[in-house]
């Protein structure tokens, strides 16, 4: 087993994750980024996407909103808006989110309309994605 | 006859109102339950974007941000958050009180964002019409409702509409009481920070991508733990209150209900030994003309 660190995934409502983790793979603003064990101390965003954390081996990938996270020391704490596991996604509601946001795009909107359809819409396909090619967390 | 019957109906009436406020006790009760841990991991959470916070700010080289800097018009918003009902004590009075009061002392040109319909209606019957209305907020406390005010207050801020923005809310103090709070949201002051203790260390760290784009990303979502850690906590004080004044509330209807049952019993009585002695009376008399 390799080297592991301590990982605390925050969200405003609850404590997504905490626990050991050999590696954390998130989407950073200009690409993703791999932290393992004994990091140098760092702050980083986090764009909405997915981050991977790997335990005992095994990769297991959640959907995640806007946030940052903190390297320090040995231990990585990452706080987001949102955090959802993909079994826990509710595919029909991110299609519908999806559908909604395209359809906006379409309209005519101000700008402030804009960026958040555009967040809608890369929150929607974040989750939709995730939930396509997920087979490794994914127990049904 | 007559009395009884009153009594009997002002008792049945009484009973009504007691399962009433019992269940609406009862309801607050577990809704506070459910909201307890929540505002205690929220603090938590809250704590720690702050800490972080501090932290870049320590180590930017220059805070020249759009929501460090003052600005000089005199362009007020105010959130102002409290229930959607009442019975709930003095829960809605107190914190429209401090608020009034509170605006009255920036006494500036004023825009409002009201939270719960006993606010929009205070407001109004104020003459103040509120400029936005949030409602079923306070029913529901949920991020995304958080998320919601906050992207109107910075877009309002963002777009020169404002220049500054507060909110009053009530914060909940463990379990002892109740207490309304004002207080800045926008600008940031770096002396908002003053009492907030450092990060336990000394690494300078690393920003990815640079310390001043991190700390826009940070902005927003600070803001966002600020307004839900308020909406949290109006909502479990306003429960708080509502479970206390619901208490006594039962709690009094138990008294007049001992009163009133006493009260019907005598009346009761009275008219059963009314009704014995104009028995007796008729009885003797019709003896009496028998024996004429």
């Amino acid at each position: 087993m390799s080297a592991t660190f301590e990982l605390t995934v925050m969200t405003p409502e609850r404590e997504f994750y905490s626990g050991q983790a050999e590696a954390l793979t998130i989407t950073g603003l200009d690409g993703s980024l791999t932290v393992l064990a004994h990091h140098a101390p760092m702050i980083s965003c986090l764009e909405i996407g997915v981050i991977r954390i790997k335990t005992d081996g095994v990769w297991k990938e959640a959907f995640n909103s806007e946030g940052f996270m903190e390297v320090l020391g040995n231990t990585v704490v990452v706080f987001i808006q949102s955090c959802e596991w993909p079994e826990d996604i509710d595919m029909r509601r991110a299609q519908e989110a999806r559908q909604r946001a395209e359809e906006k795009l379409r309209q005519k909107q101000n700008i402030r309309e804009f960026s958040a359809t555009k967040i809608a819409l890369a929150k929607a396909m974040a989750r939709i994605t995730l939930v396509n090619r997920s087979y490794i967390n994914l127990d049904r | 006859m007559q009395k009884a019957n009153e009594i009997r109906h002002r008792i049945s009436a009484n009973e009504e109102i007691r399962k009433i406020t019992n269940a609406m006790y009862l309801v607050s009760t577990s809704r506070l339950r459910r909201v307890l841990q929540h505002i205690e991991y929220n603090n938590k959470a809250f704590r720690k974007i702050q800490t972080s916070m501090k932290d870049l700010l320590e180590h930017m080289d220059d805070v020249a941000h759009p929501y460090f800097t003052k600005r000089s018009g005199n362009r007020c918003t105010y959130i102002v958050i409290a229930g959607d009902k009442g019975l709930a004590g003095s829960y809605n009075s107190d914190v429209l009180n401090l608020a009034m009061s509170y605006m009255d002392k920036h006494g500036k040109q004023r825009s409002l964002i009201s939270v719960g319909l006993v606010t929009s209606e205070f407001f109004r019957s104020h003459s103040m019409n509120p400029d936005i209305e949030v409602l079923g907020t306070m029913q529901d406390p949920t991020l995304s409702n958080a998320r919601r005010i906050t992207f109107d207050i910075l877009e309002m801020y963002d777009k020169n509409l404002t220049d500054e923005v507060h909110i009053i809310y009530t914060s909940f103090f463990g379990e002892t009481k109740n207490k309304p709070v004002a207080r800045r949201l926008l600008p940031l002051m770096i002396s908002d920070y003053n009492d907030i203790e450092n990060a336990p260390h000394a690494e300078i760290l690393t920003y990815e991508p640079s310390a001043n784009e991190v700390f826009s990303h940070l902005v927003p979502q600070y803001l966002i733990g600020i307004l839900f850690g308020a909406i949290v906590q109006s909502y479990a004080a306003e429960h708080y209150a509502r479970m206390n004044a619901m208490q006594s509330a039962t709690k009094n209807a138990d008294e007049m209900l001992s009163v009133l049952k006493m009260k019907y019993n005598m009346a009761r009585q009275t008219t059963i030994t009314q009704e014995i002695i104009e028995l007796a009376d008729a009885d003797s008399m019709l003896l009496n003309g028998e024996t004429q």
